[in-house]
């Protein structure tokens, strides 16, 4: 079994797949316990000091927590609309329905760039000063199909007959919403949220072109490549953004499993 | 209030298909159901049973016409609002919910206090067996168990109507034999009015007060159990309920309510005063294969016999299949039309008792012949 799997011209592929994804990230948390600034072989000696930097990094740790918020409030807001919108194409017959989903996915398709100098003269012109704010928005929008997609395939998997049972038992129309069509929908929202908020967080175009004077983490850490001393502070936060990003990815991979019936979980 | 707990007039129901064409799903239907009736929607699929049955729920809109409860138009009442609930056929149950949970939901969403809800909601799960489940989720229970959680979930809002949408479909036969007789009890037991929809003859005769029979959006004949089997309204009822057969025949003459007709060139005569036929006006008539008595071939071959008024056809023996409570046998009549011809093993009946290809008379009483012109 070992014998042949080692023969297999397939593994090798996967194999430096592999490497090419996770050396960079393993190399990225090495280095952030190197005692050096610069980062290369050989390691100079095992050292805590750029963790212990950290809290006194104003810059960083204010960035970094204008990224959490701008990410919390554009995932909820874009996987607020986007439900919404799910529901209204998979539940509704509305007039001009194909175009109205077409106009719902179209930033999928447009440039980040060009939705950015877009958008900068759109503000620009109706008088909205730049901020954290006018970043968000342009999350919530770039985030809409997303939420779209991954809620409307929930949406159109399950029975629609729940809903009706619900009608039929008493509930009107929101509250069938609130007690069958979304806690049945929760994992997908959850998902949807999720992948909001990473995309949100680690967005650099718009929020390059859309803030003022208080940067998103990607935006400050871009600006402090030029200066070589402050890497290895940087490389630590990121090595601890990644440890708690996966941990993140655990806890709600379980959580969406957690709770299913069993039938479920075969399929899923 | 009216003496029908729910009235459909002149109900008809157009779909928009995606190529743009109108496809009536349900045209000019009429019913009144009674209080506490066993009333059956009965057809093959696409018949517009399903429609109608969410014609009556709220689920569609009529295109044009009136839904009625305990006379009142509900037309513009949405689902929520109608003292009507429905098992469907899938069952719908919430999947994220406990049996309990999906019971009480019809109360929780009335914001009934717990106490009571909790003492309702085992009492409908008493009512259906299923004490000790309440905390179980629907993806662990069999089928049979499903089926009832569902039944009664819709009958805690004690409804005036409960909508039956199939609601057996699903499960195997001998457990829809055993549903088929608790769903009968229960409804005998609460007094509430069932519209059941079904596509299995067998189970529309058993369980229901009345049918109503449908085909492409029309009802074709509403009547008890016994009428629909014994005088079906027309042909396609005659043949969608049990076996028939049809001999054609040609009409002689009419008098008073007595039809002469003839029939594979012999003469034939029934009674049937309700209908007005015309001179050499052709017509189907349809005979139960049990209704049926087969014997070896006599004197009078072919002829009726003018005594009794009994109908007699004679042909040859092609085919006997042992059925174990009867025996079924084709006759070829000479015009070329077989018979089915249904015979009890009782006594000396039985598969040996006559020779194939031998000539033979197949004869039933005028009664058991139905003179149908579509």
């Amino acid at each position: 079994m070992r014998i042949r799997l080692l023969n297999s011209p397939g593994f090798y592929y996967f194999a430096l797949m592999v490497l090419f994804l996770y050396l960079p990230i393993f190399l990225l948390v090495v280095f952030a316990f190197n005692d050096s600034v610069i980062m290369s072989f050989p390691l100079k000696g095992f050292t805590l000091k750029w963790f212990q930097a950290l809290p006194q990094a104003g810059k960083l740790l204010e960035s970094v927590r204008n990224s959490l918020v701008v990410g919390l409030f554009s995932a909820l807001g874009a996987t607020v609309m986007g439900t919404l919108a799910a529901i209204a194409i998979t539940r509704h017959r509305i007039p001009g329905r194909d175009f109205f989903l077409a106009v719902g996915m179209m930033p999928l398709v447009i440039p980040y760039v060009v939705l950015g100098v877009a958008l900068l003269i759109l503000f620009h012109n109706i008088g909205i000063p730049l901020s954290l704010w006018t970043v968000g928005a342009s999350h919530i929008l770039v985030n809409i199909p997303y939420v779209m997609l991954i809620v409307a395939a929930r949406l159109s998997e399950f029975d629609q007959n729940l809903e009706e049972a619900s009608m039929d038992l008493g509930a009107s129309y929101w509250g069938t919403l609130l007690r069958v069509t979304l806690p049945i929908s929760a994992p997908a929202l959850i998902a949807a949220f999720l992948a909001c908020f990473t995309t949100s967080f680690d967005e650099f175009t718009l929020a390059f072109f859309l803030t003022s004077t208080d940067n998103t983490l990607p935006v400050y850490l871009y600006s402090q490549l030029r200066f070589v001393g402050r890497l290895p502070v940087v490389v630590a936060l990121s090595a601890l953004i990644m440890v708690v990003s996966i941990l993140l990815l655990v806890i709600s991979e379980w959580l969406r499993r957690y709770g299913q019936p069993k039938s479920y979980k075969r399929i899923v | 209030m009216s003496e029908f707990t729910v009235e459909l007039v002149q109900i008809t129901k157009t779909f928009h298909s995606a190529h743009g064409r109108d496809v009536a799903a349900v045209v000019d239907v009429n019913l009144k159901i009674k209080a506490g009736e066993f009333f059956t929607l009965l057809g093959p699929s696409g018949c517009g049973k399903t429609t109608t049955l969410r014609l009556i729920a709220g689920f569609e809109t009529p295109t044009s016409g009136e839904v009625l409860i305990h006379g009142k138009s509900v037309n513009n009442t949405p689902p929520h609002r109608r003292p009507v609930n429905t098992v469907f056929q899938s069952y719908a149950l919430f999947p994220h919910l406990t049996v309990e949970q999906n019971v009480a939901y019809g109360l929780a969403v009335k914001h009934v206090p717990v106490p009571e809800r909790k003492r309702h909601t085992a009492e409908a799960l008493a009512l259906v067996r299923l004490t000790g489940m309440e905390n179980r989720k629907p993806g662990e229970l069999s089928g049979g168990q499903q089926q009832r959680v569902a039944l009664a979930r819709a009958l805690i809002n004690r409804p005036a109507v409960l909508l039956l949408d199939e609601p057996l479909g699903a499960l195997d036969l001998k457990l829809r034999k055993e549903m088929q007789v608790e769903l009968k009890l229960l409804q005998a037991q609460l007094g509430i009015t069932f519209i059941y929809v079904t596509h299995d003859q067998e189970e529309a005769l058993t369980m229901s007060d009345r049918i109503a029979v449908m085909n492409q959006g029309r009802t074709l004949q509403v009547d008890t159990p016994l009428a629909i089997y014994d005088q079906p309204s027309c042909r396609f009822v005659a043949d969608f309920i049990g076996e028939t057969n049809f001999l054609l025949g040609q009409v002689e003459h009419v008098e008073n309510g007595v039809v002469y007709l003839k029939v594979a060139g012999e003469p034939v005569t029934v009674r049937r005063g309700d209908l007005q036929l015309n001179y050499h006006q052709q017509v189907a008539l349809a005979i139960r294969p049990e209704k049926f008595l087969l014997s070896k071939v006599r004197e009078m071959n072919g002829h009726q016999n003018g005594d009794s008024g009994e109908i007699a056809l004679s042909g040859l023996l092609r085919n006997a299949v042992y059925l174990g409570t009867d025996t079924r046998y084709i006759v070829e009549l000479p015009s070329g039309e077989n018979l089915s011809v249904r015979v009890q093993n009782a006594g000396h009946h039985g598969p040996g008792e006559f020779d194939l290809g031998e000539q033979v008379t197949v004869s039933c009483e005028p009664d058991d012949a139905r003179v149908l012109t579509d």
